[in-house]
């Protein structure tokens, strides 16, 4: 039973602990998600500023373009905005006549040529001689055709934004334009590739962002680590920032979290197994104590009883001994042999309880041989009776282990039972069979029966179906502590008025060589 | 036990790394090609960094502008165009050769300076009369052998190509950088590019805005320094008399113009509003190299900061710009004159010093420089501009940061580093 308890509660914990894990999983997989969700955040951010930025710088440029229409010295006076407005960088009139060398050098000559009909152009970004990252924007100039104002936009601003972006330790951001050239870098083991327009890891997720395909939210990075990743994408111009962060330093709130979550279950698991297992190691030990008294007081009800009718029966014997009538002597001599078998088997069932089952003693066993036995031992019994005994063998001979003596004593118990339920001229059978590696001993009457009522607590202890006062009920419980200790189980079955079968059933062994 | 402990302490000694494992080479991105180290003013390339490792002058700079001996280890002015020295004892060239007197003679001849032996040291005289400091500072004492140039310095040419230039400490020091390595690189793209990368520990910043390149990089360190090189206005004798020019000079606001341009990293130079004759009523061209925006920047601010007096802003090659200054004929132009040490007043000035790109010539001046009174010289300098100064932009490098104690200047740009200390 101690044990069973253990196992419950060893198993009640297994499954808070599998649980546990299950939630493990599923915080680690929902802290992915966050932090994925949170770079993202960060991502759009940076590109909704960089968006800004440069909407901004255009917007001030369609300004200036608007104010210098026409006016005198305009080339002079738009020179001059590059001390306001440092960001537009060197700002010039573009007409057809401008010379080759004053064209904004970073336009292909198709851009120049829409820029004078008329269209907003710009130029992929470029590093100017001085480093600074820049890119030459056209507007159109006012309503004056043929001309359009021009401006070198000094991107450092924008280089800086992407530069200063830190996630947690070393969490950093980057910025690609549509063909996955890195523009800026936070991460400064990548800078290098800024300036020589070499591929990193990024870079071909970054054009396919830019082509509004879905990129991974985890991959190893151009720093060569594992890194969760936010992407967000500019529509113009076309480029995609990326905020990246290493995994470990990422999950790493989460992962000492369960840690410490997982060392408060694991210790409360403990604590709870080894106080349950106490715990009820102390209500076993209370309950064997009090099913000992209880058992007990069963057996001094019983003894009381039994010998209490036994006595009375002896005493009224002595009575009539001590009538001195010759006529009472055959009818005391009868009183005093049945109540000394009743006494002596009283005895013996005492006997049976006190001997200890020893599966190492156990030895081999004919099952069938051992039926034959039994029936011829109990033949004059069951004469004396009145009763008819039948053997039935199995087919095939099954074997089993065990106890011969005790196993002998259950059975004979079941016969014996048998024969008394049975009327005279009646008969007891007893059959042997074998099926499913198990090998049955069945022993059958045509008694009155057992109410059905009374079927499941038959084989408890002290719970005798004669209400004769010869028994204590200790038979079928002791049979039923034989067989269990046999490694096997009792049965029975009964109906009221057609008799009763008791089954010793017994796990067949291999045939002795 | 004593002896198996001396055992082991023996051990642990020998496996300790020795001298020569913990050499360090310290690698210099700059823009190529580069050319072979040679003594003197000949053709600039990004080599001359390295004249300071490799030649000893008689005299160098203290951080606070003052002449110290180097190669002469005493010295005495007998006037400012004589000057007694001993040569520092031991001294010798890389080859192993003693310097003599015939070395410092033959490298002094092209300044028109004369050597003389002299009670056991050293007599060199200026034959022009001019003040000969500015001139021991600079010169390099050398030795030729063949086509090569031998110097005193701590380092010595090991090999040489366009690409790279490896010198070697002539005597090893503990802690202290063993080779440097010039690598002459195309693009002025390409010294960051191999910074970044790790493939270099030094590079020369000319914009601090290309410090953003560097923001956040571990692997180097920042180095500021006080700049040599002024940015200012030159304004052309030829189209201005002396009043006007001073007028100018005076109504300049160098602060505000400064801090439009640069910001805080150009300390301007302190204003003198002396002026006393009115500024001319045409308009005022600046002229400027198109090369760098922030000098551009600096063009347009001139011009506005003149009000009515500001004219249009011209944008000239390099080779059109030596041409002017020469003529004076222009009416303003941003320059970047040499401007500290205090002496250098001498080199960039003086009527006679071959250095005096300006064409200046002011016998006030020259009398104050041949007199050794750099106060005065600047004081007549300012009597007679020849250029209103505006401010003085730092020397900026990133160095690798186990360099201890990385310094630019105070004269040369990289002169410390053969004192420079690497980290353990």
């Amino acid at each position: 039973m101690a044990r069973k308890l253990l196992v419950l509660v060893a198993g009640s914990g297994l499954l808070i602990a599998l649980v546990g894990l299950s939630a493990i999983v599923l915080l680690r997989r929902s802290a992915e998600r966050s932090a994925q969700a949170a770079l993202a955040v960060i991502a759009e951010q940076a590109a909704a500023r960089i968006g800004a930025y440069l909407s901004h710088q255009r917007e001030m440029l369609h300004a200036l373009a608007g104010l210098v229409t026409g006016i005198p010295k305009a080339e002079q006076r738009l020179a001059q905005v590059a001390l306001d407005a440092p960001s537009l960088g060197r700002v010039t009139m573009l007409t057809a006549r401008t010379p080759a060398e004053q064209l904004p050098q970073h336009l292909a000559p198709a851009d120049v040529v829409a820029a004078l009909a008329g269209r907003e152009v710009a130029s992929p970004l470029y590093f100017r001689q001085d480093l600074t990252p820049a890119m030459d924007v056209c507007v159109p100039a006012g309503a004056t055709p043929g001309s359009a104002v021009c401006a070198t936009l000094d991107l450092l601003e924008l280089q800086r934004q992407v530069q200063r972006i830190r996630v947690g330790g070393s969490g950093f951001a980057l910025a690609f334009d549509a063909e996955g050239r890195l523009l800026a870098a936070g991460a400064p083991m990548l800078r290098a590739a800024v300036l020589t327009g070499e591929p990193v890891a990024e870079s071909q997720l970054a054009s396919k962002v830019a082509r509004g395909e879905p990129a991974p939210a985890e991959f190893n990075s151009g720093i060569g680590e594992e890194v969760l990743a936010g992407w967000a994408r500019l529509p113009d111009p076309r480029w995609t920032v990326v905020v990246e962060e290493p995994k470990r330093e990422a999950l790493a709130p989460m992962r000492t979290a369960l840690i410490g979550l997982s060392a408060v279950a694991l210790a409360a698991l403990i604590v709870t197994a080894a106080l349950g297992a106490a715990q009820s190691r102390r209500v076993l030990d209370t309950l064997e104590m009090e099913e000992r008294w209880r058992t007990a007081g069963r057996i001094a009800t019983g003894i009381s009883h039994d010998l209490g009718h036994r006595l009375a029966i002896l005493q009224s014997t002595a009575a009539l001994a001590e009538a001195n009538d010759p006529a009472y002597l055959p009818l005391i001599r009868d009183n005093l042999r049945t109540e000394m078998a009743t006494l002596k088997k009283f005895v013996a069932d005492f006997a049976d309880l006190s001997r200890e089952v020893s599966p190492d003693q156990f030895l081999p066993l004919d099952l069938n041989a051992f039926a034959q036995s039994v029936g011829r031992t109990i033949v004059p019994h069951a004469e004396k009776a009145g009763v008819h005994i039948t053997v039935v063998p199995a087919a095939q001979t099954p074997w089993v282990k065990g106890d011969r003596y005790l196993l002998e004593r259950a059975a004979l118990n079941l016969i014996s039972n048998a024969i008394e339920a049975s009327p005279p001229g009646g008969q007891v059978s007893i059959e042997v069979t074998q099926r499913d590696r198990v090998a049955t001993l069945r022993v059958t009457d045509r008694g009155p029966g057992i109410a059905e009522e009374r079927l499941p607590r038959i084989f408890d202890a002290f719970k005798s179906t004669k209400r004769t006062g010869a028994h204590v009920g200790m038979g079928l419980p002791n049979v039923r502590r034989i067989v269990i200790a046999h490694g096997g189980d009792t049965a029975v079955e009964s109906e009221l008025g057609r008799g009763a079968t008791f089954s010793i059933v017994l796990p067949i062994q291999p045939r002795p060589s | 036990m004593r002896p198996a402990l001396l055992a082991v302490l023996a051990l642990a000694l020998a496996c300790r790394p020795s001298r020569e494992q913990a050499e360090f080479r310290l690698r210099i991105a700059l823009v190529g090609p580069l050319k072979a180290l040679k003594p003197g003013m000949g053709e600039p390339s990004a080599s001359d960094y390295a004249q300071e490792w490799v030649f000893e002058s008689l005299l160098r700079t203290a951080s606070d502008g003052s002449p110290i001996p180097w190669l002469a280890s005493r010295l005495r002015f007998l006037t400012p165009s004589r000057v007694a020295i001993q040569l520092r004892e031991g001294a010798r060239f890389s080859d192993g050769s003693a310097v003599t007197a015939e070395d410092v003679r033959r490298s002094l001849a092209a300044d028109a300076l004369e050597v003389y032996e002299h009670e056991g040291g050293l007599l060199i005289e200026s034959r022009s009369g001019a003040a000969v400091e500015p001139l021991l500072r600079h010169e390099a004492i050398y030795k030729r052998i063949g086509d090569q140039y031998v110097g005193s310095g701590p380092f010595r040419v090991v090999s040489f190509s366009p690409e790279g230039l490896l010198l070697r400490r002539v005597t090893q020091a503990p802690a202290k950088i063993s080779e440097v390595l010039l690598l002459g690189l195309p693009t002025p793209r390409d010294p960051f590019a191999r910074t970044l990368a790790g493939d270099a520990d030094l590079l020369i910043i000319d914009d601090p805005k290309q410090l953003e390149f560097f923001q956040g990089v571990t692997r180097l360190r920042v180095v500021r320094g006080h700049g040599a090189n002024a940015i200012a206005v030159a304004m052309g004798r030829r189209r201005m008399d002396r009043g006007v020019r001073r007028a100018i000079a005076a109504a300049l606001p160098v602060g505000s113009i400064s801090r439009l341009v640069f910001g805080d990293e150009c300390p301007p130079f302190p204003s003198r509003a002396d002026a006393s004759s009115a500024l001319p009523p045409r308009p005022l061209e600046v002229a400027v190299i198109r090369q760098d925006l922030a000098l551009e920047h600096m063009a347009l601010a001139v011009a506005r900061s003149l009000g009515p007096h500001g004219g249009e802003v011209q944008f000239i090659s390099v080779g059109d710009a030596l041409r002017l200054l020469k003529t004076q004929e222009f009416d303003l132009m941003i320059v970047r004159p040499l401007v500290w040490p205090p002496s250098a007043l001498g080199v960039v000035w003086a009527s006679d010093s071959p250095y005096n790109q300006f064409d200046y010539r002011n016998p006030k001046v020259d009398a104050a420089l041949k007199a050794g009174d750099w106060a005065r010289a600047l004081q007549a300098l300012r009597d007679d501009p020849p250029v209103a100064f505006v401010c003085t932009p730092e020397r900026l490098a990133v160095v690798d940061s186990r360099v201890k104690n990385p310094q630019v200047g105070p004269y040369g740009y990289l002169e410390t580093l053969p004192d420079w200390e690497i980290a353990e």
